[in-house]
């Protein structure tokens, strides 16, 4: 029950701050309202163009790009807004904690699943139904876990490395082609599918994707599914010596309010 | 001689501020790095499409990479306010045009060096053809881009003293101008309305001048495109100027200089 409050109550404040910062606005409504429409121009004239393709898409784009910086920076900001010391010196873990501020951060990145939509309904007026809507609601939350995991591994590395945590921030279009999320990835040079495989974003636009306007098989969907449970689970456990080294260099250090 | 040193000075200062660079890997990630993963996005979408041949959206996306000027100037006017120093810029006697436009004039070439490397990444990576380019049309077009970019960046950097943040209102300009600037969409495939709104941005025509001297288009063909393309990126910076005077007028009368 602790746990669950404290999720509760992470994810309530992490949404708070969301709503009043430009830029996590602009990554989750502005920036995929763009890349649908464009992309949308750019492929419509396919003979098997799918606008529900586009549309989860660029829906995934938003997700993954409020992720990625909303992880890179979730540690940082409490840094500088002098209250890192107060966290790190409470009873609940570290990770627990940034945990649920991400929690928030994939509620709020919802809203580019439904502008998307509504991009794709109401300003092309395409008919947008899924192919599999049970398929669907599996892979959504599925999909989410998967970003969220993601996201808890990012929060630590943002603000242990430095020059590492800079590069983080441009593996935004990257993730978005590793991850096949506007097109194929067999269209990426053979060497980097190893890559995409290896990363949960990958096989969550493959289950959105999949569900949504692919053919649905339950026995690859299931593959999907596995494959996606997978790679998120050994993300999440990747992430937890980086919460401890964290702890462990501020403490030593003496460093956890140096901006 | 005065008003010159000021631009000189308001020039580099404007540059330096930039990114906070401490170190060269924040120059690498900022500049160089983003707008070429961007471009590859876009030219494999574009390949996933098929409208277009493969040339079309890398060329399109490597002359686009002068939003990265637009995206400095603005945040470099803009985020005077934010970091508390629009006070003594406006209480110091300098000459006023000098000041602004000076904002851009090393972020040109900084930009044009942008734009050569897109080309370059454009060439080895994907494997565009060059061969028969008309090679000073392309360094004009790179040119007369990155100016109207800069401009543009003046414009949107005065417009965030009234409206938004800086960077907001350039991420937005950058997304309208991947969208409506023909490097990914023809042109003529846009609504009416859109259409209206794409010729009235100051990269629109230096993108289909610089296609055209790619492939090895006379030099005189592109020479009124991209004069147009100077004229309109002109008018953005004036009328960035006259906001930013307009601003400034206001502020002093109504004490709002620091009003977020």
């Amino acid at each position: 029950m602790n746990v669950l409050r404290i999720l509760r109550s992470g994810a309530k404040l992490q949404l708070g701050h969301l709503a009043t910062d430009r830029l996590m606005l602009f990554g989750v409504i502005v920036q995929p309202f763009f890349i649908a429409v464009t992309v949308m121009f750019m492929l419509r004239h396919r003979p098997d163009f799918d606008p529900v393709y586009v549309v989860i898409g660029s829906a995934v784009s938003g997700l993954w790009s409020t992720v990625l910086f909303s992880g890179t920076w979730i540690i940082g900001s409490e840094r500088w807004l002098g209250t890192l010391e107060l966290v790190a010196g409470s009873p609940p873990p570290l990770m627990l904690i940034f945990a649920a501020r991400l929690l928030g951060t994939m509620a709020y990145s919802l809203l580019s699943l439904v502008l998307n939509y509504t991009v794709g309904a109401w300003l092309f007026g395409y008919e947008l139904g899924l192919r599999d809507p049970a398929g669907f609601l599996v892979s959504l939350p599925l999909a989410l876990f998967a970003l969220w995991c993601v996201g808890v591994l990012l929060a630590p590395i943002g603000v242990l490395w430095r020059p590492v945590a800079r590069f983080l921030t441009i593996l935004e279009y990257p993730v978005f082609m590793l991850g096949g999320f506007m097109f194929p990835i067999l269209l990426m040079p053979a060497w980097s599918n190893g890559i995409s495989y290896a990363l949960p974003p990958y096989w969550a636009a493959e289950a959105l994707h999949a569900t949504s306007s692919g053919t649905t098989q339950w026995a690859s969907l299931a593959a999907v599914w596995a494959a996606l449970l997978a790679t998120s689970l050994a993300t999440l456990a990747m992430a937890v010596p980086f919460y401890a080294l964290v702890l462990r260099r501020a403490r030593r250090a003496g460093t956890l309010a140096l901006t | 001689m005065q008003a010159l040193r000021i631009f000189a000075v308001s020039s580099v200062f404007s540059y330096r501020a930039l990114f906070s660079w401490l170190r060269p890997s924040a120059y690498i990630a900022n500049k160089l790095a983003f707008p070429l993963l961007q471009l590859s996005f876009f030219a494999m979408i574009g390949t996933f499409g098929g409208a277009q041949p493969l040339s079309f959206y890398v060329l399109g996306n490597a002359i686009l990479v002068v939003y990265q000027a637009m995206f400095v100037v603005a945040t470099s006017v803009g985020n005077e306010r934010w970091e508390g120093t629009l006070p003594y810029v406006l209480a110091s006697p300098a000459h006023r045009v000098a000041l602004f436009f000076g904002r851009a004039s090393v972020h040109v070439l900084d930009g044009m060096l942008d734009v050569i490397v897109a080309f370059t990444f454009a060439v080895v990576v994907f494997g565009v053809d060059l061969s028969q380019a008309q090679w000073a049309g392309l360094a004009a077009g790179i040119f007369v881009a990155t100016v109207a970019a800069s401009a543009m960046g003046l414009a949107i950097g005065a417009a965030s003293f009234l409206v938004l943040d800086a960077s907001f209102l350039a991420n937005l300009a950058m997304f309208v101008v991947l969208l409506l600037s023909g490097a990914n969409v023809p042109i003529a495939e846009l609504p009416g309305w859109l259409q209206a709104v794409a010729w009235a941005l100051p990269l629109t025509r230096s993108v289909e001048a610089v296609r055209g001297y790619a492939a090895g288009a006379d030099l005189l063909s592109g020479l009124p495109l991209l004069a147009t393309d100077l004229a309109i990126g002109l008018a953005w910076a004036i009328g960035g100027y006259l906001l930013f005077s307009w601003f400034e007028e206001r502020a002093r009368r109504m004490g709002t200089l620091d009003r977020v």
